[in-house]
Order: C-alpha cells, then structure tokens, then sequence
C-alpha cells in the first residue's frame, strides 16, 4: 500500500488483494481491536486523573458502574430498543417511499420533470428543522418523531434512486427495445436491476442520517430512547451517564451498518456484476 | 418512453405547476380559517420575510449560525486532511487507529452535544466543537480513501522519473487526494448545517436553529417556515462554494490528476 512507496528506495509494492476490500485474518483484528480497546481505556483513565474533576471527566470505573447500573435498572435496553424500533420502522417506510418515488420518476418523465427541483430544493433542509412543523402538524407522539426519519431516509434514498437512473447507458435501453421489449419489460429488466445497487446505497446513506435524525428527535422530544439518555444526562450533570449512552449510540449505529451490508453481501450480491457491494 | 434525461425548454413551467396549486390552495386555506387558527398564508410570509430582513435580525441569526460553521468546518477540514494524509500513507498509524475512526464515524455529533456542553461551556465553544467533530471524520475518512485511489502505476512513474518522498508528496498524493477530500467536505457542510440547528435548538440563544424553535414556543408559524427555507438556501449556497472550489482547484491539478 502506500507507505511502501514513499519510502526512499525503490521498492516493489506488495500486492494484496484484488478486491477493494482487504481481509485481515480475525486474529490480527481481533489483536488490534483489543489494543485499540486498552489504549483507549487507559488514556481515559489518564486523562480523568489529570483533569481531577470526576464530575466533569469521569474515571473507567464510575462509568462502567453506571453501565452495569443502567443495564440492572432496564433503562439501558428500554432506551435501545426505542431507538432501534423508531429507526427501523421510519427507515423501512421512508426507503420504501423514496425507491418507489424515484423509481416513479425515472418511469415517468413527467413526473420526474415536475418533482426534480423540489427534490433539489428540499434536500438542503435538514431533517430537524421541520420539527417545530412537526409539531404543529402531528403533535408530540411517535408519529413525529418517525416522520422526521422517514424524511431523512427518503431523500437521502430518493436521490440515489435518481442517481441510478440517469446513470443506466441509454445503448441499454436501445438494445433492449430492438430486442422488442416494451415499455414495462425495459422497466423490470433494464431500469430496476439497473438501479438496484445504487437504491442500495442510498439506503445506507439513510441508515446512517436516520440515526443521527433519531438521536436528535429524541433529545428535543421524548421521554425514551438512547438520544433522551444522554441529553436527560446533561440536566443532571451526569458526564457518566452521557457516556454511556454516546457508547451504545456509537455501537448501534455500527451494528446496524454491519448488519446492512451484510445483509446486502449476502442477498444482493447479482445486483453489483462481481464487483462487489463494496459494503 | 425518453430515452435518456432531456431537457425541455419549458420544464419549469411543468415544475410551477404543482407549486402554483399548493401555494394558491395554502393561500386560500390560511385566509379561509385566518380567524380560528392564525395560519399565515404565504403572502403573509413573505411580508415577514421582508420585514425580517429589514430589521437585520435574520441576517444577524445567520451571521452567528454561518461563523459557528465555518469556524467549525475550516479546522475540522484542515484536522480531517492532515489526519487523512498520514493515516493514508503510514499503514501502522491506520491500524492503530482504525477501530477509532470506525466506532466514532457511528457516533452522531449532535450526541455529543452533552459533553461538548459540559467540557466547553454553554458558549460559541461547544457549538464550534460539534461542527470540528462532523467535519473531521468526514473529511478524513474521504482523504483516506482518495490516497488509496492513487493508481500505483502512478506513484511508480513518478518514482521513475526521480521523484524523492516529498515531491512524491507533493506532486502527487496531495494533488490526486484533493478532490476526495472536497467531496468528504461537500458532505460535511451539509451535515454541519444538520448538526448546528439541532445545536442551536438545544443549547442556544441565537442562531437560525434557535429562530426555528423558539419561534416554535411563540407559535410564530411564518418565522419558523422563514427559518426552514433560510436554512434551504444557506445549504445551497454553501454546496455551490464547494462545487466551484472543487472546480477552481482542478485547474492546478496537471493531467487529469
């Protein structure tokens, strides 16, 4: 890799993997995360020392008290789930809702001709400032908090969709109606597998904005879930707390991308043409 | 069917038509039920727009939001290169850092608003924080990415030709990873506008993010819808810098680099 090439002699770099994405044997990786683990733990513990107000810097063992405290009381797993079930209903709707949209619009050009600069226009707006909207419209109930996830997830999967379409070779869609199929065939044979694998990456992108959406929605409204622990936290001054729960948010969110792309490796992977899902 | 995306001369008059509908039906309903709930319309908001901008309170709203951005986004960036540069290049920096960067590209910014707040104060410094966090990881994970792109063959002509570590550096790494990095950047304005409203919802006195919310408290419907579409256009604007930086710079990159 790189660091072979910028040393001084010439030197042939070693070739690894053909593929994008390189495997390290477990053992290596399971060596490295446990030092990262350590190190990380150990420089925490230093750093509360120094700092020497436990309040503000909690030392590794007032928070792992915590934990082992949040996780006795059930409040822990309740948070989690919350958030899980929040994201995962808002994220399923608003991908659904932005494939079938896109995929509307690339069938349709009229369509596509009258949505496209609102698509352009909203997808500057960020999710949470609709939220006093929101309010108004839906009231304080899950409805709005998953409203607001279902619009990060559409956008974000709505204009991969478009992506994807614009992107099929129009010699494609050519040679598919001189092979006589009409106008339907060329859309369940061309256009969708076409536009499969870049649905699939704007869904993704969706899984991750709908976390940093949930996360916000729950510390401006709610009274569960991981983004309420950690902002309820701050009221009490409880750095421990707070820790805790920016941890399981960190976790979740790199559960459920793991979890996607291996969800992706594992049924979709005809959809990529033996490149790989890169995921 | 249309074969590939043509473009009429007349789209935006397809594109008015739903907009026209809407805003005339708005227009009416806000009148129709102007006693019973106080909807403005949206001639109504546009006044308020007008007058808002008068008064200079809005552009004072976005003065603070924007520096908070771009205090935040310009050291993010500068952090997130540099990091990216050497992680890209040192394989052993990356391994020790990698489970670091993978936990923490998961962590949301705005979920950190509660230390950032605690460590920093309730001042500029906290929001500044966040927006440093959201840039970095982006633009670092973007730069990585791009020193990767590098074709070796590239790098091997180069050496060919005699080039030492620096101007291999110089020459072609920075060169070849700019663009990765822009586009890491493109991505993290837009979230740093996501990150700074929340931000400002939750811990702040000022700021387009605070107008959206506490007009939200006094019920001032048109202020909020005001804030919503400043921050609309404010997210435009800024993507359209970055197109135009990614553009400018291309210029002094030889040779398709």
């Amino acid at each position: 890799m790189r660091d072979d090439l910028l040393r001084p002699r010439w030197r042939v770099p070693r070739q690894t993997a053909i593929l994008p994405r390189t495997w390290m044997p477990i053992a290596v990786a399971a060596q490295t995360y446990v030092v990262a683990v350590i190190v990380f733990l150990v420089a925490w513990e230093v750093s509360s020392r120094a700092y020497g107000i436990p309040l503000l810097v909690p030392p590794v063992e007032v928070t792992f008290r915590k934990l082992v405290q949040l996780v006795k009381q059930g409040l822990l797993l309740r948070d989690i789930l919350w958030t899980t079930g929040r994201v995962a209903v808002g994220f399923f709707i608003g991908s659904v809702a932005g494939a079938t949209a896109g995929l509307a619009m690339g069938y349709w050009p009229i369509i596509r001709r009258m949505l496209e600069p609102y698509v352009n226009f909203f997808r500057f707006i960020p999710a949470l400032a609709w939220i006093s909207i929101v309010l108004l419209l839906l009231g304080t109930g899950e409805v709005a908090r998953i409203s607001i996830i279902v619009y990060t997830s559409v956008s974000a999967v709505l204009i991969n969709t478009l992506a994807g379409i614009v992107s099929i070779p129009p010699a494609q869609l050519r040679a598919a109606q001189t092979f006589g199929a009409n106008q339907s065939q060329i859309f369940s044979r061309v256009i969708f597998p076409g536009t499969v694998r870049y649905i699939l990456t704007g869904m993704r992108l969706a899984l991750g904005s709908a976390f940093m959406a949930v996360i916000s929605a729950e510390m401006l409204v709610a009274d569960q879930g991981l983004g309420f622990l950690v902002i309820n936290a701050r009221l009490w001054m409880a750095m421990d707390e707070a820790l805790v729960g920016v941890i399981f948010i960190g976790l979740l969110g790199l559960l459920a991308d793991r979890l996607f792309g291996y969800l992706v490796n594992r049924y979709a992977w005809r959809f990529y043409g033996g490149t790989g899902s890169e995921m | 069917m249309e074969l590939a995306s043509r473009r009429g001369r007349n789209d935006w008059i397809v594109a008015a038509v739903p907009a026209a509908a809407i805003l005339l039906t708005w227009e009416v309903a806000a009148a129709a039920t102007r006693a019973r709930y106080g909807v403005p319309g949206p001639s109504h908001v546009l006044i308020t727009w007008g007058r808002m901008i008068a008064d200079g309170s809005l552009l004072a709203d976005i003065n603070v939001s924007l520096r908070r951005i771009l205090v935040g986004f310009a050291i993010g960036s500068a952090l997130g290169y540099t990091a990216g540069l050497l992680l890209g290049n040192f394989r052993a920096l990356r391994r020790f850092c990698d489970p670091y960067i993978h936990f923490s590209r998961y962590v949301p910014p705005i979920s950190l608003i509660s230390l950032a707040v605690i460590l920093f104060g309730i001042g500029e410094n906290s929001k500044v924080f966040l927006i440093v966090y959201t840039a970095t990881f982006m633009v670092l994970l973007n730069t990585i990415a791009g020193v990767h792109a590098i074709p070796t063959n590239r790098m091997r002509a180069a050496r060919s030709f005699g080039a030492g570590t620096f101007q291999l550096f110089t020459h072609v790494i920075v060169p070849s990873s700019v663009s990765h990095a822009i586009t890491g950047m493109r991505i993290a304005m837009g979230n740093a506008f996501a990150t700074i409203v929340v931000a400002e919802m939750l811990a702040a006195r000022s700021g387009v993010g605070f107008l959206i919310y506490n007009s939200y408290q006094y019920l001032d419907i048109d202020k909020i819808l005001i804030g919503i579409f400043t921050l609309g256009l404010l997210g435009y604007l800024a993507d359209l810098a970055m197109r135009r930086l990614d553009r400018s710079l291309a210029r002094f990159r030889p040779l398709g680099f």
